[in-house]
């Protein structure tokens, strides 16, 4: 065997050993993908056999990391004043499983422990929800300036001059009702890089009482509210696409036309009746 | 000379992988902790099921009971 045979012999030993190695980690890759489609297939079975609130199964292995450290504590705990509190925490944090209890229920246990209070801040709270703690006082501190939850600021209230000088109170909601309603909310008729000012608000939810149909300018979307048997219904368009709309409110008598928002008339009416409010309250 | 090889026992996919060996076995360890992230998950709906259709109200459990119930979940 010449030396350039050799060699490329050696090579060729070479690479057909790294073809072994890599065909061994491709089966075991392709087993643990089909592995994987198993336990996918399981977890959505266990998660459609599940009827927890959408707060609880976002967040229930952060509730039960709190349980279990709890329990942890509970054991690593002399004193048995401190014990006594630690299942009570736990007790309550698990009845509130139990109960399906909303994201607030669990923010008011979790407030009443100092050394808690911090867990506020890893749960996932959706848009609505955060709106309703922010109602609820939670993490207001001593004014309604801002609201920080999952390390989002949801909320920014202040006040300023408006049109003619008018002392306006403003607010953008960074989170909060934009994923309530799905877009930034600007009432019809305002300019788009309005603020919504209250009185705006207001008349909204006199509006929607009334049982009309409420139109609403996004950025990027139209969006049509009505109630109907104390739900609320909404109906997305393409931005101002008025044709669409005009052809839309001839059949709306139809309530299938209609897509149902996933919250109650009245818990929206909650929501934002306690923004004017807490306003009216603060000037 | 070379090896008597069967010409088909290496060809050009098989060069591929070796190539991307790298990405291949991070392909790999992420599905082994995406599985247990899954399993983890399952898990604890499963035992949020089981809180759920305990009978009695944990509020008026006793305490070993709650700590035996914080034993039996994930």
């Amino acid at each position: 065997m010449s030396k350039i045979e050799a060699k490329a012999s050696h090579y060729f030993d070479f690479l057909l050993s790294a073809k072994k190695v890599a065909d061994n980690e491709i089966n075991k890759t392709e087993r643990l993908q089909s592995l994987k489609d198993k336990k996918v297939q399981k977890y959505d079975n266990s998660l459609g056999k599940c009827n927890a609130n959408r707060f609880i199964l976002e967040n229930r292995e952060i509730l039960f990391g709190i349980v279990h450290d709890l329990y942890k504590k509970t054991f690593q705990e002399e004193n048995e004043g401190k014990r006594a509190k630690y299942i009570s925490l736990a007790r309550m944090l698990l009845s509130a499983i139990q109960k399906n209890k909303t994201a607030k229920d669990f923010c008011f246990i979790l407030e009443t422990t100092p050394a808690l209070q911090d867990m506020k801040s890893y749960l996932n709270v959706s848009g609505v929800n955060a709106v309703e703690l922010l109602m609820s006082g939670y993490q207001l501190e001593t004014s309604l300036s801002s609201l920080k939850l999952s390390g989002d600021r949801v909320i920014e209230i202040f006040s300023g001059l408006g049109v003619g000088n008018k002392k306006v109170n403003r607010i953008e909601f960074k989170k909060g009702i934009n994923d309530l309603m799905e877009l930034p909310l600007f009432y019809k008729g305002s300019k788009r890089d309005d603020d919504i000012d209250f009185s705006s608000l207001q008349s909204f939810m006199d509006s929607l009482k009334n049982g009309s149909i409420t139109r609403l300018d996004g950025k990027a979307k139209t969006l049509l509210l009505t109630i109907k048997n104390n739900v609320l219904y909404k109906k997305e368009f393409e931005l101002n696409d008025n044709e669409d709309i005009e052809q839309f409110l001839k059949q709306e008598e139809n309530s299938n036309q209609w897509d149902v928002y996933d919250i109650t008339f009245s818990e929206l009416n909650k929501i934002i009746e306690n923004i004017v409010f807490s306003i009216i309250d603060k000037h | 000379m070379l090896k008597d090889t069967p010409p088909n026992t290496f060809n050009e996919s098989d060069l591929t992988n070796i190539q991307n060996f790298e990405l291949i076995q991070e392909n790999k360890n992420k599905l082994k902790k995406d599985i247990c992230n899954i399993e983890m998950k399952r898990l604890s709906a499963i035992s949020v099921s089981y809180i759920q259709g305990i009978s009695t109200d944990i509020m008026k459990m006793s305490d070993e009971d709650i700590l035996s119930l914080i034993e039996k979940i994930r």
